[in-house]
């Protein structure tokens, strides 16, 4: 039986000047384990998706992109950098610091710009996130299609994390039209978000403060969680013994065993300087108001890197906005009108209301925004230092990604993909690509890039739709 | 199926014997929101952060309560000696917890883990111990947090269900929470898979205050009442649209449908076609009451208003959702015509496809109208607009993204007139009154309703590949349309064949 090395993730924070606090430990749960530590390097892995499009002008990605519609309004591209090729720092904070990815420019070299990519199976505001987390079919009808397979959280997890659970996460309201839909466990199974950084931080670490620092305090309560856990795994075992359980009601059984987690999960953490601990308790309760959704999810970004660095997750998702996010941003002093309008360039959910004047400019800087959320990724993933050398972000292949490729047309053909980090060498960086074809494409080459492997050792070619098996060779190393 | 998060904070509720819910799942990772209604369980999974989230909560709970005395006197009440009363406890509570009566494997276990008690907590007090380790394990078992159906036996093609299963059927059915006392006695005294048993028990529950809230419920969200947050207005044209209006709007409705269902006991022809609403002094000054309501502190109360029977109708025609579906003054006609077909008339409507042309440049000579009409004349768009969508919208082009009743728009009448399938019939209506009449009379809306509410009470969607979901929603229909009480419609669907038995 494999025995997991004691409280190897501190050494993780050495050398970042945080408060490290490690738990004694509790040898009732040697042995417990059921997940094999992978010898190889650890990949990390999180996607972040904005919603309602951007503004990238007419399609000009190459490849399988759909015309400009007849009558919309001439847009320019006020997203990307304006040449192809290698990107540099310098044009990017230049002569494309009027473009919303110039927000990236402190990490142009570790950076990979595709654009031009499709959803394959669903689209819109009902199925575009669906298909940029799976590139799978789905089932179901319009907006609540599921998938038929795994997303690529749950898939790298599975398959190079040793079945560690994925981070999911939201930022913003629900309630509105379709909620979370961008994590997806086996069959499809939709994944729930958090929106509350508090209560994501207080799961994730597991017992209040004042607790942590009584280890007898923390063996006592370890060990009534275990007995009642014990008892609660024999009720679920006896359910799945029975022959007449339907495949379904198996796999909730299967998925509500697999969660019950001993409290080895949550019995070390790490107190630190990059989380704004006290700001996500002030928030708590109003962490989805129009004021604050900036914040929380910031540090739902704060707290994706929190656990990587800790090792509680590999791989994370974060849904910013509901399907068609109406958050109404602070720009310049002024609160917008609700997003989803803005990306239609009118005051309507549709095509029918008066015109905002201005949306064009307002839904550029709200990619600007979006922008900062995926910067603040790697900012803080950069900051966290491996004892190997490097750092958390040359450890880790990150997505930025959107469900929608403009606002007026709400089209799926030039659908945006920003990746972030090499995956410890595996990816070539610093580049701006069109990538013509479905998602399925680049969320295989993050999962090869993250250590998923055919069972021969190849890459694999078949993340999602398995009817196309295909990588992007250009940015393999 | 497992408990939604509003169902679990009643559960527990009710199961302590609280006299106001503690709150703690508004902590909870929130339920996802897949199905057309909050009820429908079998699509709510416990993964991680939920498993987490629960055993928070069971601990929580099993604190307060082990160290309330007044809690712990109610829920273990004093025996002849302490294994008595432990023994009491397990029976009793783990009862009401499971929903059904423990079983000597489950006596056993739970017994074993209370005797840890003592040397896991250890506070000094052996008894307190064990309540609060045994409640741990109860709140967390999937018994609780599961409404489980293990009944087996095929008899006729059907699995008939137990007297405790159909307990918690007709519970959360009809008041969203666990069987009240009643509900179990009836169920130990195996007088709840009669039909005419168990309609004693549905009629009862669905005049309770609970039953009202969840009948309430089923409405709200059938209505898609949360739309009405949505509702944002530029105060400089409508200073009547504040943040405080969005309540009462919702509160309106709610009103309304109360006194319609519980007040007078009719069904949805009567929220379809009523020539009134409830409203309080600000709303009834929307519609322009006279003489106007009092408004203000002490003056808010909800009561009848009558409205212009040439202009309003029912539900459909109120403010709220008027409003909801509009920008500013500007009706959102495609919306309106979308609710309608799929929430009133259950007419499938397929995806908009992507890429949809933005609108012509806004004509000010032109009306909404001739605006949807122009953008969704071509394929692919026509084929669902032009007779499935638009005309349900049309008709209410009189009443404006206010509410407002209007008969011109940029100097050009309304043209409010329109032809929709219904019944199988081509039906020609002019403006919404008309409409609503035509929805009202018809069976489709009737079958509509009574299918909407079975999925509501049953947590999930019939199937209408099933014979017995089929002939369900016609019997109700038919039930419906000749009997216009929503109350017995609902004892009728928690009565029916396809409740109290489930598929093999």
């Amino acid at each position: 039986m494999t025995r997991r090395p004691k409280f190897a993730r501190r050494h993780l924070l050495r050398g970042l000047g945080g408060v490290v606090l490690g738990l004694p430990a509790l040898d009732i749960f040697e042995g417990r384990v059921h997940a094999a530590e992978p010898t190889q390097r650890k990949i990390y892995s999180a996607l972040i998706l904005q919603q309602n499009g951007l503004v990238q002008g007419p399609h000009t990605g190459g490849g399988v992109v759909t015309d400009v519609v007849p009558n919309a309004p001439v847009e320019t591209d006020m997203f990307w950098p304006r040449a192809m090729g290698v990107l540099s720092a310098a044009t990017m904070t230049g002569a494309d610091a009027d473009r919303a990815t110039s927000e990236l420019s402190d990490y142009a070299s570790k950076l990979i710009f595709l654009r031009g990519t499709s959803f394959k199976y669903s689209h819109l505001h009902g199925g575009g996130a669906v298909a940029a987390s799976t590139g799978a079919p789905v089932t179901g009808t319009y907006p609540r299609e599921l998938p038929v397979s795994e997303s690529i959280d749950f898939y790298i997890a599975e398959n190079a994390a040793g079945g560690q659970e994925p981070l999911t996460l939201y930022a913003g309201r629900k309630g509105e039209f379709r909620d979370d839909s961008l994590s997806f466990g086996k069959g499809g199974a939709l994944r729930v978000g958090d929106n509350n950084p508090w209560t994501v931080y207080q799961r994730m670490t597991g017992l209040a403060g004042a607790m942590q620092g009584d280890p007898e305090l923390v063996k006592k309560i370890a060990q009534q969680r275990l007995s009642v856990n014990d008892l609660v795994r024999g009720e679920l075992k006896d359910f799945l013994a029975r022959t007449d359980l339907s495949a379904d009601d198996r796999r909730r059984i299967e998925l509500h065993l697999s969660s019950v987690r001993d409290m080895e999960m949550n019995m070390s953490t790490v107190l630190e300087p990059l989380l704004d601990v006290p700001g996500m308790q002030a928030i708590n309760g109003s962490h989805t108001t129009d004021a604050n959704i900036e914040k929380a999810a910031l540090m739902q970004v704060d707290l994706i890197a929190f656990a990587f660095a800790s090792d509680r997750a590999r791989t994370a998702t974060l849904q910013v906005g509901s399907c068609n996010d109406h958050t109404r941003y602070t720009i310049n002093g002024m609160l917008a009108p609700p997003y989803h309008p803005i990306s239609h360039r009118n005051n309507s959910d549709g095509q029918a209301g008066s015109l905002i004047s201005n949306s064009v400019t307002l839904h550029h800087e709200i990619d600007r925004i979006h922008a900062r959320y995926f910067k603040r990724l790697l900012d803080r993933l950069a900051a966290y230092t491996l004892p190997q050398g490097g750092s958390l972000l040359d450890s880790s292949v990150n997505i930025w990604t959107n469900s929608l490729d403009d606002g007026p047309t709400h089209g799926s053909t030039n659908v945006p993909y920003i990746l972030g980090g090499g995956a410890g060498g595996f990816l070539k960086t610093g580049l701006h690509l069109a990538s013509p074809g479905a998602s399925h494409r680049v969320l295989t080459t993050v999962a090869s890039a993250a250590g998923c492997r055919k069972p021969n050792g190849d890459l694999i070619d078949n993340f999602g739709d398995p009817t196309a098996p295909s990588l992007i060779s250009e940015i393999i190393a | 199926m497992r408990l939604s998060n509003s169902q679990w904070e009643v559960t527990i509720q009710d199961l302590l014997r609280l006299p106001a819910a503690l709150g703690l799942s508004r902590s909870f990772v929130a339920d996802p929101g897949l199905g057309e209604f909050d009820t429908y369980g079998g699509q709510l999974l416990v993964d991680a952060n939920r498993w987490q989230d629960y055993e928070t909560a069971a601990e929580v709970v099993a604190k307060q309560v082990a160290h309330d005395s007044g809690l712990l006197a109610t829920l273990t009440p004093a025996a002849a000696d302490t294994a008595t009363r432990k023994a009491n406890f397990l029976r009793d509570f783990g009862l009401r917890a499971f929903r059904r009566p423990l079983t000597v494997a489950d006596v056993a276990r739970y017994s074993a883990l209370f005797d840890k008690g003592a040397s896991l907590i250890g506070s000094g007090d052996a008894f307190v111990d064990g309540v609060e380790l045994a409640l741990r394990a109860f709140l967390q078992s999937p018994n609780f947090l599961y409404r489980l159906e293990t009944s087996a036996n095929v008899v006729g093609g059907r699995v008939p269900l137990s007297d405790y299963e159909i307990a918690s059927r007709l519970s959360y059915g009809l008041t969203g929470s666990m069987p009240d006392d009643a509900v179990f006695a009836a169920a130990a005294a195996q007088k709840l898979h009669d039909p005419a048993d168990v309609s004693v028990q549905a009629e009862r529950l669905v005049s309770l205050p609970s039953g009202q809230a969840t009948a309430l419920a089923f409405h709200a969200q059938l209505l898609h009442l949360s739309d009405y947050d949505q509702i944002q207005k530029n105060t400089a044209n409508a200073p009547a649209f504040t943040a405080e209006l969005v309540p009462a709007l919702k509160q309106e409705t709610l009103a309304f449908v109360q006194n319609v269902v519980y007040g007078q006991d009719r069904g949805i022809a009567e929220m379809l076609s009523a020539p009134y609403t409830f409203a309080n002094g600000s709303i009834a000054a929307l519609y322009g009451a006279s003489p106007p309501l009092p408004v203000g502190a002490g003056g808010d109360a909800f009561v009848r208003l009558e409205l212009d029977p040439t202009q309003r109708a029912g539900l459909l025609t109120q403010i709220g959702f008027l409003a909801a579906n509009a920008v500013e003054q500007t009706p959102s006609t495609i919306p309106r015509g979308v609710h309608i077909a799929e929430d009133v008339l259950c007419v499938p409507l397929p995806a908009p496809p992507a890429n949809v042309p933005p609108l012509p440049a806004l004509d000010p000579n032109s009306t909404n109208r001739e605006r949807v009409a122009t953008l969704t004349m071509n394929a692919p768009c026509s084929s669902c607009h032009t007779s499935l969508i638009n005309p349900l919208g049309f008709a209410l082009e009189p009443l404006d993204g206010l509410g407002q009743y209007r008969t011109t728009e940029n100097g050009k009448p309304i043209d409010a007139s329109g032809t929709y399938n219904i019944d199988g019939k081509d039906v020609s209506f002019n403006g919404p009154v008309e409409l609503m009449k035509a929805l009202a009379n018809s069976q489709q809306v009737h079958d509509c309703y009574a299918r909407h509410l079975a999925e509501f009470i049953y947590g999930r969607d019939l199937d209408p590949n099933s014979g017995a979901d089929s002939l369900l929603v016609s019997q109700a229909g038919a039930r419906a349309k000749s009997m216009p009480s929503a109350k017995s419609l609902m004892v009728a669907l928690a009565t029916s064949d396809v409740f109290l038995n489930r598929a093999p």
